[in-house]
């Protein structure tokens, strides 16, 4: 574990709950922080009876969801200022009406599986003008499963936390390989039926 | 019959492979990588505080270590030398870089009293 992550768990239990939800909110701005691994470990000390666990949990969900929303914020503003030069072209209208159509199920599920693809869909929501108060409510309900989910793990698993959070992150990070390996796929794909196709009407043309 | 490849095929050729070839790396790294953390994991575990007097680690406090092995917070103090005063917050490393001590001779001083006084303690034989 890095020198952060020592300093982080040893203020959680000098200092409480109050931490904990000051580091998630710092975490859902963007510094790189061990959130997930600090709601395992939080988990675990409301089992040993260090943290007092209906407190954690509401520090945690009023700091991920302030946090959150100060990301939304910064892509909103931030986003206004950087994108003025492509607001009126077709390509961005259309990916701001794709993240429209897409956008609350990219918001949830980024919110516990693909945790670290949460900022930039923060950044992008916000600089896409998604509705704040659909955001805020799908936030909520996500943040609210990665707390259970992930404070539960370390709950239920109280002295083997540190094993669950590597195995987590691990598979974080081998899910975030299998989507990268399905767009690729995908896009093979496209691209062969493309070329069958027009193999077809070059043929046909021939003819 | 053989169809010309435009600027925007090879880009998404370069970008088909890229992906590809990333996909297939984080899945076989991280996927390794839990699996090992899988093979130490044991579901079946009792989970009543910490056993294993190995597990003691640098960002943990004294009251922490205490409270986790149930047993005094004095003892842990007094093995140590150390006043509970203004030390209940700090880490084990943060004791010994506060009171210049052997951070190795810190833990087996920590374990000695753990073994001491843990309630039916019985070793587990490895670090969770």
């Amino acid at each position: 574990m890095s020198d952060l992550t020592d300093a982080l768990l040893t203020a959680v239990l000098a200092y409480g709950a109050l931490t904990l939800g000051l580091a998630l909110l710092v975490a859902a701005l963007g510094i790189p922080l061990p959130a997930t691994l600090l709601l395992l470990a939080s988990g675990a000390f409301a089992r040993q009876g260090m943290l007092d666990g209906p407190l954690a949990l509401g520090l945690a969900l009023l700091g991920s969801v302030l946090g959150d929303s100060g990301s939304y914020c910064l892509g909103r503003c931030g986003g206004a200022l950087a994108l003025k030069h492509v607001e009126g072209r077709a390509l961005w209208r259309q990916a701001r009406a794709s993240f429209g159509r897409r956008g609350a199920l990219a918001i949830f599920l980024t919110r516990f599986i693909l945790t670290p693809l949460a900022l930039p869909t923060n950044l992008i929501a916000g600089s896409s003008r998604y509705a704040y108060g659909r955001f805020l409510v799908i936030d909520i309900l996500g943040e609210l499963v990665w707390i259970a989910l992930y404070g539960g793990l370390g709950y239920a698993f109280a002295d083997q936390w540190e094993i669950v959070s590597d195995l987590a992150g691990n598979l974080t990070g081998a899910l975030i390989g299998l989507l990268a390996l399905l767009a690729g796929s995908a896009l093979a794909y496209r691209a062969r039926r493309h070329r069958v196709v027009a193999a077809r009407a070059v043929r046909r043309s021939a003819v | 019959m053989v169809i010309p490849s435009t600027p925007r095929s090879a880009y998404r050729r370069v970008l088909t492979i890229i992906l590809v070839v990333i996909g297939v790396a984080l899945v076989g790294f991280f996927g390794l990588r839990a699996y090992r953390a899988y093979t130490r994991f044991q579901p079946d575990a009792p989970v009543a505080g910490l056993r294993d007097v190995e597990a003691i680690r640098g960002w943990m406090t004294l009251p922490y270590i205490a409270r986790a092995y149930d047993i005094s917070e004095d003892s842990l103090f007094d093995a140590l030398d150390i006043p509970k005063t203004g030390n209940a917050r700090l880490s084990v490393k943060q004791l010994v870089a506060k009171y210049d001590r052997d951070p190795q001779a810190t833990r087996q001083t920590i374990q000695q009293v753990l073994l001491r006084e843990m309630r039916g303690f019985t070793p587990s034989g490895g670090a969770p």
